[in-house]
């Protein structure tokens, strides 16, 4: 608490700071030449000196330095040619920018010579750019290219199974990140049991993860931010890419918005879509099995996602965007035969919209208001009629769950001066949680269980911060944001400072330290841990408390051989987080007991709250530009979890605790028309429970000893023994996969021949285990004896996988 | 271009052929560190019993190859019969029993493989701590209870004849017998933990069977039976038995309903179908005990009945059964007792 009133003062006292000299304002915005889209993450800076900014999500800048008669500014970004603009500097101005993609300049090989996109010039620590363009260069599963297996490989993230897209961020659990599409959050991010997830990188623009040191205007969850950005569309032409895949396909079209041919273009749409086709390719099996059978059975799964962006530029000083994702998994299974029907299902999906407008008030003040919607829905149903029953023989399950968002966020950028911006904002969303409401229903009885159990609940914030130089070798980036949570009559405040700054030791090095504070209003039941669509959100309640979360961490990056565009990042972290909650031993997903109440059977009554701490270390060398790029990443890390309720109160390690992660990436451009590239991933085994022994147990139920063998009256059971809770470790995790593509320009449009194949060298990586018992029976003169062979088998999932993709662009 | 292309799809098609093979593997029992048997040990002690039992047996490893006696494993509980997998019991131990002053050595009982002492070699006393130790060859466990120093009385005991409506899947069929209701008053300042348990002694005609030179000779016999609690709406009574005062410190429990019913059997035989009948105005016995339990008797007793609980249940989180046995498993634990006995008439 005594920190943040520091912070504050701090940010006050620059505040009303008068000005000493007089300075001049350059603003505006800077786009892709080619199809005017508004590029994230260009810096401008002044060259040989500390003055620089960077543009924010609309591709807006503003920077102001003393006025004088001419100044040289740089505008660069990686995978851009360099622009340099030498202007007089006495007056405030506007200038839009544009740049052009290097690619585009086939033969030329570019050579980086700047101090461009240097990571020891930025106060952020934790947070990694994912580079779009190179994700999809990688070789992938089933030639599915997804953006969060790739920030699976990054340090300090790893993988929960095989094949898996839940991620976990230092030691953090999958709902304890933030992923939030164009301002949404989309609260279920994969596919088909989590082997996909739902972002199609084609619409993607950008993707940035945040580990650690989080800026004041993210909040909500406790580890990490995952914020992806959708294109904008083409503003100059229609245009359109997409792809064959084994097991999908794809298409993107995007265009300007022309109403008046005479004027220029104001605006632009984009259109991208995906659907798998396994149902269809099932489709005649099916078909020949129904032949055989009585009834007839069709059966199958898909899942589609559809990406929609639309942007209006009303003037040159608004901004109109209309964003959308709709994504949905089917399974059903019909089967009609003469004496009964039965249909039954499972689906699964999200839906987010944002409504967004920027706005430019004079050169130094940028603002952006978001209307948001999200919603996240999961479906089982079965039905069963029987016809020829002489009773009426139905039976209907429906099982429901999900949540729904409705937020309102204002979000201002004010830039002071050179060396002090600001941020502010305030945020209200309006949570609609259905945990789980079901209903079933049989000739005799209807059984209807939470059914109208729903929380309407309010979270709100409001934040500021401001990145501030007060000396030139100094970054602070230093924040503060006011939580409040609304449920039934017993608000919630909390503060959360935030803090993280660079000391610039030399120009290509600098050490970096932050703290954050975070808490999450909402909890995600999980007994997998698989991202599995049986996870319920929940939200904090009397009985169950928010989770909160403080992490200090420190580092240092240094960037070498600047023409090879290298930088070495080293990262240690510590962060304890209270209040996570897990199912209780014994709890699951939907266990209807007839044993207990319908009060005893709701979640609340299943889980169980602890503490856990994680800490570790984590390294990156990574190198952005030239014919060979990619990473290495590392981590060390080490994760606990005490539940007073769990493993008798003793401290374990949860599943995902993971000593040693380690990740190679690497892509070569062989030829301008053939890239290579390569992934090889080693990750230490998952901490699991594995029953180790049997024995007889007596329970103490006291009954008449009227029988020989029970003289007591003591009960007994056969009972496994566990040992301490996931103290087996599975065997570890690596896999190498392999990538070729083969670029070609035809007549009309540009296609790829896209060649991946998945764990190259066939390693049977764990995916669970099993017990499986052998027995042979033999008779004997006393009755019988059993030799029982028990033994543990590994399940593994994908072995060497080949696949291969068609991609084209226009 | 054709060729290359040919070339291409038979290479794939290989290595498809080549990733069907299994994806299921042992793992080597290396990979498990501790996989020795251990001693499972359990005794339940109370001032008001009239023996000392310790039941003392063997944990199995699972994996690997295990040789199982299964003789004599029907143990028949109530109504139901239990089969035991594990059924081994250790015979040769050193089971001993102190209260840190004196201590007493337990004899093994081999007609039914319980280790024993009665009340007039060894007294049971409330609030004192008891430690009962066993070893057998080279392996020795240990395990403490402090018997709870209190008793706590029943109080306004009603009983009242009941009848139930059954419907199963072959008829309609009606449960006799009795609900009850009691309550009882925590003792304040202390955490406590409570079981309740019930008995109904009744007297049924049963027919016995005796072939004698290829003929059915049956005679109806009165027979002696037992029944126990059922509560409503409940398949097993072990969740409902046991309580805690965890925030209901000094509170009064009430159990506002619990039930007895007859047992009913059917005999079918060559000369026709025998049903067991009640025995006109014969007066029942009901039996209800309220014990004051130690803390690892209610740990112990509630992870067991949740392990079996969720035996079959493959998305739930595995159980760990309760122990607070040194170097092994079971439980030993102290509990004092009240009780009342009623007769129907």
């Amino acid at each position: 608490m005594l920190k943040s009133i520091q912070i504050c003062a701090l940010l006050i006292l620059f505040l009303t700071e008068s000005y000493a000299q007089q300075l001049v304002t350059i603003s505006g915005f800077v786009k892709e030449k080619k199809t005017k889209e508004l590029l994230i993450g260009v810096n401008i800076y002044l060259p040989n000196t500390n003055t620089g900014i960077s543009t924010k999500t609309y591709g807006y800048y503003s920077l102001s330095i003393p006025a004088q008669d001419s100044v040289t500014l740089v505008y660069s970004m990686v995978g851009f040619q360099r622009k340099i603009m030498r202007l007089p500097f006495n007056k405030n101005q506007k200038l839009d920018i544009e740049l052009e993609d290097e690619n585009y300049l086939q033969e030329v090989v570019i050579s980086s010579k700047s101090e461009q996109n240097k990571q020891s010039n930025s106060p952020n620590m934790s947070k990694i750019d994912l580079p779009v363009d190179q994700i999809k260069n990688l070789p992938t599963l089933m030639g599915e290219k997804d953006v969060l297996k790739i920030i699976q490989l990054l340090p300090g993230v790893q993988k929960a199974s095989e094949g898996q897209s839940g991620i976990y961020v230092r030691g953090g659990g999958p709902d304890q990140n933030l992923i939030i599409l164009d301002d949404a959050v989309v609260y279920n991010a994969s596919h088909l049991f989590g082997f996909f997830s739902t972002f199609n990188g084609d619409a993607l623009k950008s993707v940035e993860l945040t580990k650690g040191g989080f800026p004041a205007r993210y909040g909500g969850r406790l580890s990490s931010v995952i914020d992806l950005t959708m294109k904008d569309g083409n503003k100059e032409k229609f245009s359109g890419e997409g792809g064959f895949g084994l097991i999908s396909s794809r298409l993107l079209l995007e265009g300007p918005l022309k109403f008046n041919k005479n004027k220029p273009t104001k605006g632009s749409f984009l259109v991208s879509g995906r659907r798998t086709y396994v149902d269809f390719v099932m489709r005649p099996f099916i078909k020949a099995q129904n032949q055989e059978s009585e009834g007839k059975q069709t059966s199958g799964y898909y899942f589609y996602d559809l990406n929609i962006k639309l942007n209006y530029e009303i003037n040159a000083k608004n901004k109109i965007f209309l964003s959308s994702y709709l994504g949905d998994d089917v399974f059903y299974n019909k089967y009609t035969s003469e004496t009964d029907n039965s249909d039954a299902g499972l689906n699964w999906g999200n839906i987010t919209s944002t409504l967004r407008w920027n706005h430019v008030f004079g050169q130094k003040t940028f603002g952006n208001a978001s209307l948001i919607y999200s919603n996240y829905g999961f479906n089982i149903f079965t039905k069963e009629t029987r016809l020829n029953s002489l009773e009426a023989n139905n039976f209907t399950l429906n099982y429901d769950s999900g949540i729904e968002d409705y937020s309102l966020k204002y979000d201002v950028d004010y830039y002071q001066k050179p060396n002090i911006s600001f941020r502010f904002g305030v945020m209200a969303t309006h949570h609609t949680f259905t945990p789980e409401a079901l209903i079933l229903q049989n000739a005799s009885s209807e059984v209807n269980l939470n059914k109208d159990k729903s929380y309407k609940v309010w979270e709100n914030a409001i934040y500021t911060e401001s990145i501030w130089s007060p000396v030139p070798k100094i970054k602070i980036n230093a924040g503060l944001r006011l939580s409040q949570y609304l449920i039934t009559n017993a608000p919630q405040h909390r503060l959360e400072p935030r803090v993280s700054a660079a000391y610039k030791v030399k120009d290509d090095l600098a050490i970096k330290v932050s703290y954050a504070n975070m808490n999450q209003y909402l909890h995600l039941l999980t007994n997998t841990g698989l991202g599995l669509p049986t996870d319920l959100w929940v939200p904090a309640t009397e009985k169950v408390a928010p989770q909160s979360s403080s992490q200090i961490a420190a580092g240092a990056v240094k960037d070498i051989n600047q023409d090879k565009g290298i930088s070495i990042t080293l990262e240690g972290y510590y962060k304890k987080m209270n209040n996570i909650i897990s199912y209780k031993e014994g709890a699951s997903f939907l266990s209807i007991n007839s044993n207990t109440s319908v009060e005893d059977n709701g979640w609340e009554n299943k889980v169980t709250s602890g503490q856990g701490e994680s800490y570790g270390m984590e390294f990156l060398v990574q190198k952005k530009v030239g014919k060979f790029s990619g990473w290495v990443g590392y981590t060390w890390s080490k994760t606990l979890w005490t539940f007073e309720e769990l493993n008798f109160g003793k401290s374990f390690y949860p599943k995902y605790d993971r000593r040693h992660d380690l990740s190679l990436v690497g892509i070569y451009k062989l030829k301008p028309k053939i890239t290579l590239s390569g992934i090889w991933i080693y990750g230490t085994g998952n901490a699991l429970t594995i029953p180790i022994a049997e024995y007889r147990a007596y329970s103490s139920t006291y009954i008449r000893g009227d029988n020989l063998d029970n003289p007591i009256g003591w009960r007994n059971f056969t009972v496994q023994e566990y040992g301490e809770r996931n103290s087996f470790r599975a065997e570890p995790y690596h896999r190498l996969d392999l990538g070729i593509q083969f670029h070609k320009k035809k007549k009309r449009f540009e296609r790829t021949w896209d060649v991946s194949i998945y764990n190259a060298y066939n390693r049977k990586n764990p995916f669970f285990y099993t017990a499986s018992n052998d027995q042979t029976f033999f008779g004997t003169s006393t009755g019988s004896n059993t030799n029982n062979t028990l033994t543990l088998k590994r399940y593994s999932l994908f072995p060497i996988l080949p696949s291969i993709t068609y991609n084209f662009k226009f | 271009m054709r060729n290359k292309f040919n070339i291409f799809i038979i290479s794939y098609l290989s290595i498809i052929f080549l990733s069907c093979e299994t994806i299921i593997d042992d793992i080597p029992l290396s990979r498990f560190p501790d996989l020795q048997e251990k001693l499972v040990m359990t005794s339940f002690l109370c001032p008001q019993d009239t023996m000392i039992y310790v039941s003392l047996g063997k944990s199995i490893p699972l994996f690997g190859t295990v040789k199982i006696d299964t003789t004599k494993v029907l143990i028949y509980t109530g109504d139901s019969a239990n089969f035991l997998r594990v059924n081994n019991y250790v015979s040769d131990a050193i089971v001993s029993i102190s209260d840190g002053i004196k201590g007493s050595i337990l004899k093994f009982n081999p007609k039914h493989k319980f280790y024993e002492i009665s009340r007039r070699d060894f007294r049971i006393e409330s609030g004192k701590t008891y430690t009962i130790k066993a070893k057998s060859g080279n392996l020795e466990v240990e395990a403490s209870t402090k018997i709870p120093s209190q008793r706590v009385r029943i109080n306004n005991l009603q009983i009242r004849p009941f009848m139930q409506i059954t419907s199963t899947f072959f008829e309609k069929d009606t449960n006799i017998g009795y609900q009850l209701q009691f309550d009882w008053l925590d003792i304040a300042g202390e955490p406590n933990y409570y079981k309740v348990f019930g008995e109904m002694t009744y007297q049924q005609l049963e027919p016995v069977i005796k072939n004698v030179e290829n003929k059915e000779e049956v005679s109806i016999v009165e027979k002696t039976k037992y029944a126990y609690f059922r509560w409503p709406n409940e398949q097993s009574s072990a969740v409902r038995s046991y309580y805690t005062d965890q925030n209901a410190d000094g509170n009064q429990f009430k159990i506002g309903a619990v039930n007895f019913f007859e047992n009913r059997s059917i005999f079918r035989t060559k000369s026709g179908t025998y049903k067991s009948e009640t025995v006109p105005d014969s007066d029942k016995i009901i039996r209800v005990q309220l014990s004051n339990i130690s803390k690892e008797f209610y740990d112990y007793q509630k992870s067991l009945s949740e392990h079996n609980r969720t035996d079959d249940n493959p998305f739930a989180e595995p159980i760990q059964v309760y122990t607070n046995v040194k170097n092994g498993f079971g439980c030993v634990a102290g509990y004092n007792r009240t009780e009342t006995v009623v007769g129907t008439k």
